[in-house]
């Protein structure tokens, strides 16, 4: 969340629909946990109700590709 | 809309470490990240090691725990210069904490430093903290399926000290099949298998160990 407010600064953002992230299968962060964290870091922000949209990909990646945003 | 992004996460991570690795090097520093379970026997692996190693080379250390400076009073012993990072319940070091406590130490006056991360064979693997190598300590008795359900921390490691190996006729690991294992994750690595009890294998790793931190001084940008 702190790469994605750096990347909406300056911009007029009510809310974040949507976070795309790109997991590696060996970056070692267990989809479930960052859905937790996601949820739980999430309240009372402009991503409270958005939802993480997470995409296995091979290797150690851990990657923010996009966010949604209206 | 849609905005993207495409960043790394771990981004800030990777550039913390690189400064840490620009000042080791800078000073001729050989930095490792000492790995592994909780018991896999790190700190006594350190302490067996730095018996080895007085008054040959000069060693400091930054030991990393949830809690409690037990480790570090144990290293403290050695009459060896240690600074205690504790996670309060962080799983793993990263390179900021790293980046905190380094100028607590004289470099130019280190010719090793070993990190030891949290006993955790997950997150820790993940986390660049700036180190020349990685070290992974693993203990006969924790079983010999661990590589392959571990694999990322052999994948990154350049060596594994297979621990406590006085215990191996005690136990059913299978000695070559986990020695196949971790090579088929890393063809590359170096496999150790010492007592830290008894003391077998320990001068092989002391011996590899210092020549790599005689190569290491070969090298350093900053003399004086």
């Amino acid at each position: 969340m702190e790469i994605a407010d750096r990347e909406l600064q300056g911009m007029i953002v009510h809310r974040v629909n949507k976070i795309n992230m790109q997991v590696g299968e060996l970056a070692n962060a267990l989809p479930d946990a960052l859905q937790f964290a996601f949820e739980a870091f999430s309240q009372d922000t402009i991503y409270a109700g958005g939802t993480l949209q997470i995409e296995l990909i091979k290797g150690k990646d851990l990657i923010l590709e996009s966010l949604e945003v209206e | 809309m849609k905005i993207k992004v495409m960043a790394k996460v771990l981004k800030t991570n990777e550039q913390i470490a690189s400064g840490n690795r620009t000042l080791f090097d800078q000073y001729g520093t050989l930095a490792i990240n000492l790995l592994g379970s909780p018991g896999a026997g790190k700190t006594t692996l350190l302490e067996r090691t730095f018996e080895k190693l007085a008054d040959k080379i000069n060693v400091a250390v930054i030991e990393g725990d949830l809690y409690t400076s037990k480790d570090a009073d144990r290293i403290e012993r050695h009459g060896i210069k240690v600074r205690q990072i504790n996670t309060t319940g962080g799983c793993h070091l990263d390179s900021k904490m790293i980046a905190q406590v380094l100028p607590d130490f004289n470099l130019a006056d280190t010719d090793l430093m070993v990190i030891e991360n949290v006993g955790n064979l997950v997150c820790p693997a993940a986390y660049d903290l700036g180190e020349h190598e990685k070290i992974v300590v693993l203990s006969i008795a924790e079983g010999g399926d661990k590589p392959l359900k571990y694999p990322r921390i052999f994948m990154e490691s350049t060596v594994v000290i297979i621990n406590k190996i006085d215990l191996w006729p005690f136990s059913d690991v299978d000695l070559d099949l986990l020695r196949q294992d971790i090579i088929s994750l890393n063809p590359h690595i170096k496999i150790f298998a010492v007592s830290c009890r008894d003391g077998q294998g320990l001068d092989e790793w002391v011996n590899w160990l210092l020549e790599r931190v005689a190569t290491r001084g070969e090298n350093r940008t900053v003399t004086g």
